[in-house]
This record gives structure tokens, sequence and C-alpha cells, in this order.
């Protein structure tokens, strides 16, 4: 698809930061999610 | 507007996904090989009939005994909707093997606090092990529907004299 | 469309397009019968037990009929009906026998009549996993046979449909609709088949008495070789519209056309060949079998995650195409006023927690905390209850119009109707995560239970007035509905076709080994026999159980 306001595209578009940014947060998550019930289950045994 | 690089960010982003299932993997092993947790495995095969009508030992003396070298077997017959023996007693500190079994339907096993839980299933031999350190009353609560009177379906293991 | 097609072939769309629009009816009434039971539920938690007032024996058939009529019936006719259409609308044809859809329809409505009926006779209390030896009456397991023969009719349709475009079109790829529509099916037809081997081969024949004795744990491990890809068989009716359609709708773009493409042979490979994590906690099953099947099980997590960033991509893409600016500034430029955009997004928020619980119950060991504990429906009420099931109404926001030519009515109230179904899940599953993590099994009445901890009975509180909330979200839904239907007022042009992705690299540049389905079948044959067969060889057959009627 052509550009068509290249003369304010800021390097900022053409890298998917928010993106980059909801992932990461999302795998941080995941992983206190899963530590937490890890240590959950070494607690208890 | 230009294309989005999703193509590098995807592939990173992929590369960590792999890396943290592999570390949560290593995880899993260490539970089972360092700190000694075991999923239940294949035992023995019974005949429920049989198991009802006292045709099969252990599970025609169910209750606790303490072993040779300290621990404790507990055998208990599960059934709708009780479990027999309803309570069981050990001192603080008992390791215990609990092998149990059901005469009837499928039922469930789990004593939250030492992480025991397992599915008791007629024709199935279930072994699980806890330590009980801490003196109190666990429940041991059925956690799988079988019938009408599942929703009061519990044991007690009663450790350190409690209760 | 329908008017570049001979007259014949134009009359047959419709005919087919009716068909279908019928059989999503039926899903409506199996969502409406489960949110009714939902709030029984949900009140029962708060110790309200309104099971006598409104005639049922028991909690235990009560939540029977909720399993069955969203876990079978709503899921499975949504599947027929929307995958239906999209493979219709992608290879620009009806389908090749339109008995097939007729048919299907038939069927799954016998199902229904069947299965449901022998509940709601007290016959077949013995809820969605009907595990032996609790017996149910031969018309509820008839029932359920039907409802998926219902599926295989439309899988059936599908390929002979492909089969004609394919000679029509000689080495051109399976437009990428068609293909992930096929995809869904191929996968649920190699799913099913353990269900299908138990239902026909041992419990009808057993609750005819025509065996005498059952083996439990082999009927479970059949349920469960079924039980597990069924998961996908609901998801990926979802993840069409979110990959297909939800690019569109935001005006943004898919990054690959090949990428889907691999997302969907991925979970034709890895759904099935992992039913053993269902088990975890099981006698008879060898614990080493089980860790093989822990392995493949965080291999199927992959293309959910390859799912998450390409769709997120998506919607930045579009946010920032229209005008949104900085690191999260496209959000706000989302149709966030569109209700389907509205309750799929939300769909895919709850599915990211989903998700992460699923990947918990999945970590072996890690297991044993959470198994048949409440913490259980706390994850699949954000899975399947949220990203299926709220996606499906978000997609029925589109597709009821384009089915019945009628503008959407209401479309603040339906946006209301997302919001609240996703505010209501969270309440719902935090509730029930955190008194399941406090060891309160799955499956209970609270409100007749002798065991219940006083530190459960918050979490309990919390879980009643969630479920409250989406069972009142789900009337919003059908008041859009209804209103929909009653009116008067014309679907508009946009709203008569469906809204289908643009890929920024697109089926010219995907490797054709990508459109290989028949290839792809077969791996996954394989791995289903590497994942499946010690199961059986090592099982020790044991048919030593009588049946129960324990209600």
């Amino acid at each position: 698809m052509a550009d068509e306001h290249s003369a304010d595209q800021d390097a900022d578009e053409e890298h998917p930061w928010g993106t980059v940014l909801i992932m990461v947060l999302f795998v941080l998550m995941i992983i206190g999610m899963w530590v937490w019930t890890y240590a959950t289950l070494l607690d208890r045994s | 507007m230009a294309t989005l690089q999703i193509e590098k960010w995807e592939r990173w982003f992929l590369y960590a996904t792999v890396v943290v299932l592999v570390a949560f993997f290593i995880a899993i092993i260490a539970s089972i090989g360092e700190a000694g947790i075991h999923l239940p495995t294949d035992e023995a095969q019974v005949d429920p009939a049989a198991v009802a009508s006292g045709d099969v030992p252990p599970f025609d003396n169910p209750g606790v005994y303490e072993q040779p070298d300290g621990s404790y077997q507990a055998v208990v017959v599960a059934k709708a909707w009780s479990f027999s023996p309803a309570e069981i007693e050990v001192p603080a500190g008992a390791d215990v093997e609990f092998v149990v079994t059901s005469t009837d339907v499928i039922h469930g096993f789990l004593i939250a606090d030492v992480a025991v839980n397992g599915m008791i299933i007629p024709g199935q031999v279930l072994k699980v092990n806890a330590t009980f350190d801490e003196a109190g009353v666990y429940d041991i609560i059925c956690h799988e529907y079988c019938g009408l009177a599942h929703n009061q379906m519990f044991g007690q293991v009663k450790v350190g004299g409690a209760g | 469309m329908t008017a570049t097609l001979p007259a014949e072939t134009a009359t047959k769309e419709v005919v087919q397009r009716k068909w279908l629009k019928w059989q999503l009816y039926l899903g409506f009434v199996g969502l409406l019968i489960g949110l009714l039971m939902g709030a029984l539920q949900a009140l029962d938690r708060a110790e309200i037990n309104l099971y006598d007032e409104v005639g049922l024996q028991t909690y235990f058939q009560g939540l029977t009929l909720h399993g069955i009529s969203l876990a079978f019936v709503l899921t499975f006719t949504f599947a027929n009906s929307f995958l239906s259409l999209t493979t219709m609308r992608s290879l620009e044809r009806p389908l090749r026998y339109t008995w097939m859809v007729q048919a299907s329809l038939v069927l799954a409505f016998l199902g229904v009549v069947l299965a449901a009926g022998a509940v709601l006779l007290n016959k077949a209390s013995v809820l969605y996993t009907f595990y032996a030896p609790l017996e149910a009456s031969v018309a509820f397991y008839l029932g359920a046979a039907l409802l998926v023969v219902s599926t295989w009719l439309i899988s059936a349709n599908q390929l002979f449909t492909l089969h004609a475009w394919r000679k029509d079109n000689p080495g051109k790829k399976t437009p990428l609709l068609a293909f992930v529509s096929v995809m869904t099916f191929l996968m649920w037809d190699l799913a099913s088949l353990g269900v299908a081997v138990s239902v026909l081969g041992f419990l009808i024949p057993w609750s005819l008495g025509l065996t005498t004795g059952n083996d439990p744990l082999l009927t479970r491990t059949l349920f469960w070789f079924t039980g597990h890809p069924i998961v996908y068989f609901w998801l990926l009716p979802a993840y069409v519209s979110w990959y297909m359609m939800i690019p569109k709708q935001v005006n943004g773009r898919l990054y690959s056309d090949g990428l889907v493409r691999g997302v969907f042979i991925l979970f034709l490979l890895l759904s099935t060949p992992v039913g053993l994590h269902h088990q975890f906690t099981d006698p008879g099953v060898d614990e080493g079998l089980k860790m093989v099947h822990a392995v493949l099980t965080f291999g199927v997590f992959f293309p959910s995650m390859v799912t998450a960033f390409t769709l997120v991509a998506a919607m930045e893409d579009g946010g920032r195409r229209n005008g949104g600016k900085g690191l999260l500034g496209w959000i706000p430029k989302l149709p966030w006023g569109n209700p389907s955009f509205a309750a799929q997004v939300l769909a895919m928020m709850a599915f990211a927690l989903g998700g992460a619980s699923g990947l918990i119950n999945a970590s072996a060991t890690v297991n044993l905390v959470v198994h048949n504990t409440s913490f259980i429906p706390g994850h699949f009420h954000m899975t399947v209850g949220t990203a299926v099931a709220l996606s499906i109404m978000g997609i029925c926001y589109w597709l009821v119009p384009y089915l019945t030519g009628k503008a959407l009515r209401f479309r603040g109230l339906a946006v209301a109707q997302a919001w609240t179904w996703f505010i209501g899940v969270l309440l719902f599953s935090r509730g029930q995560m955190a008194s399941g993590l406090e060891g309160q099994p799955r499956r209970l009445q609270v409100s007749e239970a002798t065991f219940i901890q006083e530190g459960w009975e918050f979490h309990n509180v919390t879980t009643a007035i969630g479920g409250s909330i989406m069972f009142i979200s789900g009337l919003l839904f059908f008041i859009v509905m209804i209103g929909t239907w009653l009116s008067k007022k014309p679907a508009t042009p946009a709203e008569l076709d469906m809204p289908i992705s643009e890929t920024i690299h697109g089926g010219s540049e995907t490797p054709s080994i990508l459109d290989r389905i028949g290839l792809w079948f077969i791996v996954a044959v394989v791995l289903v026999v590497i994942a499946y067969v010690p199961v059986f060889l090592t099982h020790s057959y044991n048919f030593t159980s009588q049946g129960f009627t324990l209600f």
C-alpha cells in the first residue's frame, strides 16, 4: 500500500511497539501465574 | 503508512515462548526428580464387585497400618458415598502411602493441603503419598461426581492427636 | 455473490443458507438452556438453591444440561453452520450436497431431543463427561452420537465441495478462508474417533444390556482422546473469525497467509495426541506415558502464542491506519462501537488468562494442585465460556444480519452485552480459581455440601455475582437477536457480505506444501498412533464394572 504521509511518519510506525509491549506483559503474566502455582505445589508436597 | 515489521518481532517472541516452555518443563522434571513428587501410575487391577464382598486383599481390611520402616499405609475403600475408613489417625511427621479403590463408580481423592490428588477408578488401584508435617485435621474430599450424595462425601486425616 | 451464479446454483445456495441458519438457531436454544442452568448454579454458589422451584430433581441434572447444551449443542451447531457458510463464501459456490446440509440439522435436532430429553427425565444425570460406570439411558448416548454424526456430514460436504473446486481450479491454492474451515473439521474428524468408539463400541451396547462388564478406565481414556481436541473444535471457529474477519473489521491486515495455514496445520497435528493430560491423576495409566503427552501438550500451546502475536499486530496495524499514534494510541482507534469487534477482542483478552491457566493445568505435577478443583471451571469459563461463547455472540452480530437480511438492532445494547460478559467472567473465574487453589472441588453443589471451608465462602459469593452478571449479559444477547429478527429494517450492503481479511503476504507467497491437506492429515494420524498406541497396548483391560444409576 502506498505511503501517503511520509512527511510526519516517525520510526515508531515501522515497528509494532504496542504489540511487543502487550506480548511482553502477557508472557510475564504467564510466568507469574505459573511460578506461583508451582511454588504452591512445592510448598504443599 | 509503512508496513509494520512484524516478522522480526514475532520471531523473537516465539523464541522467548520456547525458552519459557522449556524452562517450565525443566522445573516439572525437577519436581519429580528432586522433590520426589509423582503422578499416580499403573499399579494393579481388581474386580470392584469382589472388593465390595471383601474378597480382595488388602481392601478386605481397610485401615491405617504402621510399616516396619516407621511409615504408614492407609488402605481406603471408596463407595458412594463414603470413604472407609472415614477417619485416619497418624502422628505428626508421618509419611503415609494411601492405597485406594472403589467398589462402584469413579470417585476422587483430594487432600489439598498436602497436594494429594488422585482419581479412584473402579477396577484400578490408586497409590498416592503424603507427609503430614503439621498436626491438624485434613479433609479427604471426593472431587468427582458420583451421584446424589456426592456433596457430602468426605473423610478426614487426623494428624498428631488433633480433632 | 448470488447474482453472478446461474439460477439453479443460486437456488441451491439459498436453500442451504436457510438450513444452516436454522442450525444456528438450534444452537441458540442450547445457549439459552445453558444460560438458565448457569444462573441456577451461580445462585447456588451464594447458597440460594432454586432447583426445587424450577422442577429439577438435582443440581447435577441441571449441570448435565448446562454442559451438554453449551459444550455439545451450541458449539457443534455453530461450527456446522458458520464453517459451512465460510466454505461456501470462500469457494464461491454452494456446498456439493444439499441433502447433507439438511441431514446435519435433522440429526443434530434429533440428537438434542434424545439427549436433553433423557436428562430432563432424570435418566442421564451423568454430566457432560458421562463417565462409566455411572450409567445413563441409551437415549442419552444415542443423542450424543447423532450430534457427532451431524458434524461428520458437514466435514464430508466441505471435502466434496473442495474436491469439486479443485477440479475446476487446477494448480490453485485453496482459498485461505476455505482452508481454515476445512482444517477445523478435519482435525475434529480425527479427534472424534475416541468418543465414537467409546459410545458406539462400548457404552451403547452396555446400556442396552448386550455386554455385562464395562472397563471404566478404557471408556474414560477414549473420552479424553476426544476430550482435549474437542476444545479446539470449539475454539478454531472463533480463530477463523479472529484471523479471517477481525483484521478486516479493524481496517488492518493479516501479516501472512502462510502463517495462518501453518497455525491450522499445527492444530491438526497436535490437538489430539495429548489427551492424557486430562488423566494425570488417573491410576492405571503409566506415569511415563503421561509425561510424553505433557511434552506434546506444551507443543499445542505454541500455535496459540503465534495467534496472540499475529492478531494483536493486525489490530495495531488497523489502529495505526485509523490514525493512532504512539505506543498504545492505536487502541482507542479500534472500532469499539462495533459490537462484533468489542465482543471478540474482549473474548481474546479473557482467552489470554484462560490459556495461561490451561498451561498450568497441563504442567504434569503442577496439575496435582488444581485437578478437579474449582480452578478448572475457572479456567474453562475463560476459554470455551468466553473466548468461544462471547466470540460466537460477537460473530452473530454480523452473521445473523448476513443470514436474515435484517440490520442489527440495539447496537448499543450489544456493545454493553460484550462488556458485561467480560466483567462477569472475570469475577466468576477469579472466585472459582481462588477457591480451587484453596482446595474447593468442582462439580459441587455448595448449598448442600457438608465440607465447605470458611475461606471458600467469600470466593463463592464472588463466583455467584460474576455468574449472575454473565446470565444477564446472555439475556441482553437474546434481546438484541430477537430485536433484530423482528426488525423491519434491511441490512446494509456491507452487512450482507462477510468481512474477510486482506493479507500483507498473500497466498502466492505461501509454499505449496502448506496447502497439502491430505499429507498433513496423514502426519496427524501418525502422531496420534505414536501417542496412543502405547496407551492402548499397555492398558490392562478389565471389563468388570456393572452400571450404576445413582441419580
